[in-house]
């Protein structure tokens, strides 16, 4: 390994997420209880960090189950992550998304006025995904598998979004957009 | 009154009514939340010591039930101690007075403060996974830099980075470090999340390339 290679692993190794909130300032963003300045600027980071984005997810699962229900008072900016429902989830368990013959037909996932729409293509290795997404601006679409960032694509302003390649499995899926996040916590990618 | 009540018999009251709404019984929070008013308002040690003996159980509950802890490798007890000592630092007298008038409100912020503790062992299990033997690392950094310091303490990690980012010439480089050293992103996924900047994967490996040159002559120095 040559100097600047050890320097780019160095540098990632000492900075990897260096600039992000602590858990509880996340917990007191997604709180409300953060000063409004400050709230603005984890706002400005989450529009970046794909990390973060996720981690408000977790907390907020965590926090769904809360008992008891009142709250501190707020004072701050909301962010709020939604989970989206495969549409056909009320009537059978969860399918993989997978091709179906020759002319894939997307899975649809809601959540209030937001859609979601997925569709896979088989390729060599893995499989390419297209997305698009209606009812919010989202800004980037983020694969995690077992605590990883698989891949981090942006969605353009139409709402479209593609991963040209990304292995078969079980993965969350984050739609992040500037003040709030879709996400969809168990995607099954077949072939 | 609650507050000219003893405090043995505020926790007394205050472990009464818990079990009555654990139970779904009508209950009454006002004895628990005066525990942690003198705990925290008045700072009556044998008042923390009572708090976290009646709200011990709770705790290690949520942290059972927190997604991340089955990975983390850690036993509950850490976490325990850790949601504690975060809820101690986090809630000043003030705080306490402003922000929080019932027992669920402060309950939940001891909730917030377990997730707290796990997203961010979680976040350092990352960096560990990343790091390298400080010996490989040291010798690219300006001598006078605490390298052990910067690993264990956040703000001398942040100021280092400011030195880092303030080198960065255009745009393109600053996203360049920002997503490799920051967020740990590969090359072409940089590319494509930025074609503004970038048209291929190619040229984040050139803006990569020069930077780490200068960065390395710069630290040096």
């Amino acid at each position: 390994m040559n100097d600047e290679h050890q320097l780019e692993s160095a540098l990632a190794a000492l900075f990897f997420r260096a600039t992000c909130p602590d858990g509880l300032q996340l917990g007191e963003f997604q709180t409300e209880l953060l000063p409004a300045h400050e709230s603005e600027t984890i706002l400005a980071h989450l529009a970046n960090c794909p990390y973060c984005g996720r981690d408000l997810a977790l907390t907020q699962r965590f926090m769904r189950a809360a008992q008891p229900a009142e709250r501190p008072t707020k004072s701050g900016v909301a962010w709020r992550v939604r989970v989206a429902q495969l549409l056909d989830s009320l009537r059978a368990p969860q399918p993989a998304l997978q091709l179906r013959g020759s002319a894939p037909e997307p899975a649809i996932y809601l959540v209030d006025d937001v859609q979601i729409a997925l569709t896979v293509e088989r390729l060599t290795e893995g499989v390419a995904l297209v997305g698009f997404v209606a009812g919010v601006a989202a800004i980037s679409a983020d694969f995690w598998q077992n605590d990883q960032l698989v891949a981090s694509v942006p969605i353009d302003e139409s709402g479209s979004f593609a991963v040209e390649q990304i292995a078969v499995g079980r993965y969350q899926l984050l739609l992040r957009a500037v003040d709030s996040a879709i996400e969809i916590p168990e995607l099954v990618l077949a072939s | 009154m609650v507050g000219e009540l003893a405090l043995s018999t505020v926790a007394e009251r205050c472990a009464d009514e818990s079990e009555r709404y654990r139970t779904q019984q009508e209950s009454d929070s006002r004895y628990c939340f005066e525990l942690f008013r003198r705990a925290i308002v008045e700072r009556i040690d044998a008042a923390w010591t009572l708090l976290f003996e009646q709200y011990e159980r709770l705790v290690m509950k949520w942290i059972y039930d927190h997604p991340a802890f089955a990975t983390s490798g850690e036993s509950a007890d850490y976490f325990l101690t850790l949601a504690f000592e975060r809820f101690w630092q986090a809630v000043t007298p003030t705080k306490f007075s402003e922000k929080f008038a019932t027992l669920g409100a402060v309950l939940q912020y001891l909730k917030l403060c377990v997730g707290g503790a796990l997203i961010d062992h979680a976040r350092s299990q990352q960096r560990a996974g990343k790091a390298q033997p400080l010996d490989q690392v040291s010798h690219f950094l300006p001598s006078q830099f605490n390298l052990e310091k910067a690993i264990s303490d956040r703000s001398a990690r942040q100021s280092l980075w400011q030195q880092v980012v303030s080198q960065a010439k255009n745009d393109q480089e600053r996203i360049v470090m920002e997503e490799a050293f920051l967020y740990d992103m590969a090359a072409a996924d940089i590319a494509q999340r930025h074609p503004d900047l970038f048209d291929n994967v190619k040229q984040v490996y050139r803006v990569k390339e020069n930077l780490l040159k200068r960065l390395r002559r710069s630290l040096a120095e």
